[in-house]
């Protein structure tokens, strides 16, 4: 089963409501009418219980020049919902020399010798969010989508994990190994993330990182949940799994159906919600009545 | 010798504490249990011996002190165990070692002693961990000694990188480091975190058990490289 998209999960929503129709519909169709509206309302909710999919940065996306922070470090992402990993390594972005065409193959004049699976990729003619899925020998490689170009030129292949991971931890614990005596380390332990206040709204989001010990010349990548993005006429596929996908539109029905006067089909629209957002609704509600999370 | 970063890493897969987003332990407070742990083991093998080549110059008269810079590994001071043999580079002898009270004895009435070669020696701690020395005959020249001395267990601590320090214990001293560390971090962990790591309090016993048998074991290796065999065999 696949992901359903925008305009799937609005079919799956009215055929839910039985108002699948052109003539005098419910609601507005589209993602940024009303219909949209209903069906991102319950997209957040199945976010808030899936918690979204890991992405993973290079330092250079996500941090101001960590190898040169002594402790630290100022972010530069927006959408970070959760950091899961943090990593130090001390491999700088190496600029390659490649070519690409139009595919997911590159080619260099054996020139990948140090580029590793799961490495991000950026450059002329790469899309976002592009990785070596796997390199062939040192003069071949394949990555996730295909070049929009064929060309050869400097690409830089930047490290999103090392096998320095850093273990998270509270500011004041970091604050207080600053300042004690615990013995020397010379790589990066421990961090901690800092959501700071943003005079005139330009730094809204961004983290800070501080690690500890303070040692200069690290890179940290990160993987990490993004914050919710609602569906719209360029997001067409919600940041889902095949059934979460399908629940948003059963949930958008459920959430319609009252509103709409037609409450008897509410129980219908419920009883097709998979149980992992059902369990997951069902707490949430629980914790809402009662205040408490095990509930 | 394992680094102190292998011993964590064998103390982590043994606790359970291998997920860095659930961790009962910061490194830090492994890392100096390990420290703890391993003082408190070495204290119960041979202390560690190290020959120290021309470590030690007595000067011209009867005083001298030991050295106190770091002489191995990457303790910051030296601290000095049980044993101490001085030998004096110009003639090869071994100086023999006397109390305090002996000393006294020797010195007693001399108001000027003659300077020849040190033959004997006596040692004294003071409260800063400095050895103090009196040699008799006192020497008429610098005399320049080797030294064989036992140490004190290293603190893991002093290493200008804690993670690359090697752990000065062997196959069978690591176990019962790694043992013995584990059972203690056990001993602190709470019941949540002893489900979360599917540990069961009983094993706290069972590894300061196996410590126990592999620091034993360790002794006496050390013993076997060490022994001469039976003690009569000089009168039998």
């Amino acid at each position: 089963m696949a992901v359903l998209t925008y305009t799937e999960i609005e079919a799956l929503m009215l055929d839910d409501l039985q108002a699948n129709v052109t003539t005098d519909p419910p609601v507005t169709t589209g993602a940024t009418n009303q219909a949209g509206r209903f069906i991102n309302d319950a997209y957040a909710q199945i976010w808030e219980l899936s918690g979204g999919r890991l992405r993973k940065a290079p330092s250079a996306n996500a941090w101001t020049a960590a190898q040169l922070c002594t402790g630290t470090v100022q972010g530069i992402l927006t959408d970070i919902g959760d950091v899961l990993h943090l990593f130090g390594t001390t491999t700088a972005p190496a600029s390659i020399v490649c070519t690409t065409a139009t595919s997911v193959t590159i080619t260099s004049a054996a020139l990948f010798g140090s580029v590793v699976a799961g490495m991000h990729l950026s450059g002329t003619g790469i899309p976002a969010n592009t990785y070596v899925v796997s390199k062939t020998d040192a003069s071949t490689i394949t990555i996730n989508q295909a070049a929009t170009d064929a060309t050869a030129t400097a690409r830089t292949f930047s490290p999103t994990e090392s096998a320095i991971e850093l273990r998270r931890c509270e500011l004041s614990e970091i604050q207080w190994l600053r300042s004690n005596s615990v013995g020397t380390y010379l790589t990066p332990k421990q961090f901690a993330l800092v959501s700071h206040a943003s005079p005139g709204g330009t730094d809204v989001n961004k983290l800070i990182l501080e690690y500890w010990p303070g040692t200069t010349g690290y890179y940290f990548p990160i993987h990490y949940t993004p914050q919710f993005v609602p569906l719209d006429s360029t997001i067409t596929t919600p940041d889902a799994n095949d059934l979460e996908s399908r629940d948003i539109g059963h949930l958008a029905a459920f959430n319609l159906a009252t509103l709409n006067g037609r409450s008897e089909l509410a129980t219908a629209c419920a009883f097709k919600l998979s149980e992992n957002t059902r369990l997951g609704l069902d707490r949430k509600i629980a914790a809402m009545l009662h205040s408490k999370q095990d509930a | 010798m394992p680094t102190l970063a292998n011993i964590r890493s064998r103390v982590q897969v043994r606790i359970g504490d291998d997920d860095n987003r659930k961790g009962s332990f910061g490194i830090v407070k492994i890392d100096h249990a390990i420290a703890d742990a391993a003082i408190a083991l070495g204290a119960s093998l041979p202390a560690p011996e190290v020959y120290l080549s021309s470590a030690l110059t007595i000067a011209a008269g009867d005083t001298f002190t030991l050295p106190t810079a770091a002489q191995t590994g990457f303790v910051s001071l030296t601290q000095y165990a049980g044993d101490i043999r001085i030998r004096l580079r110009s003639n090869n002898i071994f100086l023999v070692k006397i109390t305090t009270e002996e000393m006294d004895a020797r010195k007693n009435g001399r108001a000027s002693a003659p300077g020849s070669v040190p033959e004997v020696f006596s040692l004294w701690e003071e409260m800063d961990n400095d050895v103090q020395g009196r040699c008799d005959p006192p020497a008429k020249a610098a005399e320049v000694c080797d030294l064989f001395v036992s140490l004190q267990p290293d603190d893991i601590r002093d290493a200008d990188d804690m993670d690359a320090a090697n752990v000065r214990f062997s196959r069978l001293g690591s176990l019962s480091l790694v043992a013995y560390t584990s059972a203690l971090l056990v001993a602190q962990m709470d019941e949540e975190d002893m489900k979360l790591r599917r540990l069961n309090p009983g094993i706290v016993t069972l590894w300061l058990k196996e410590a126990a048998d592999a620091i034993y074991r360790e002794e006496v290796r050390r013993n076997n490289e060490e022994s001469v065999g039976r003690t009569q065999r000089w009168v039998s």
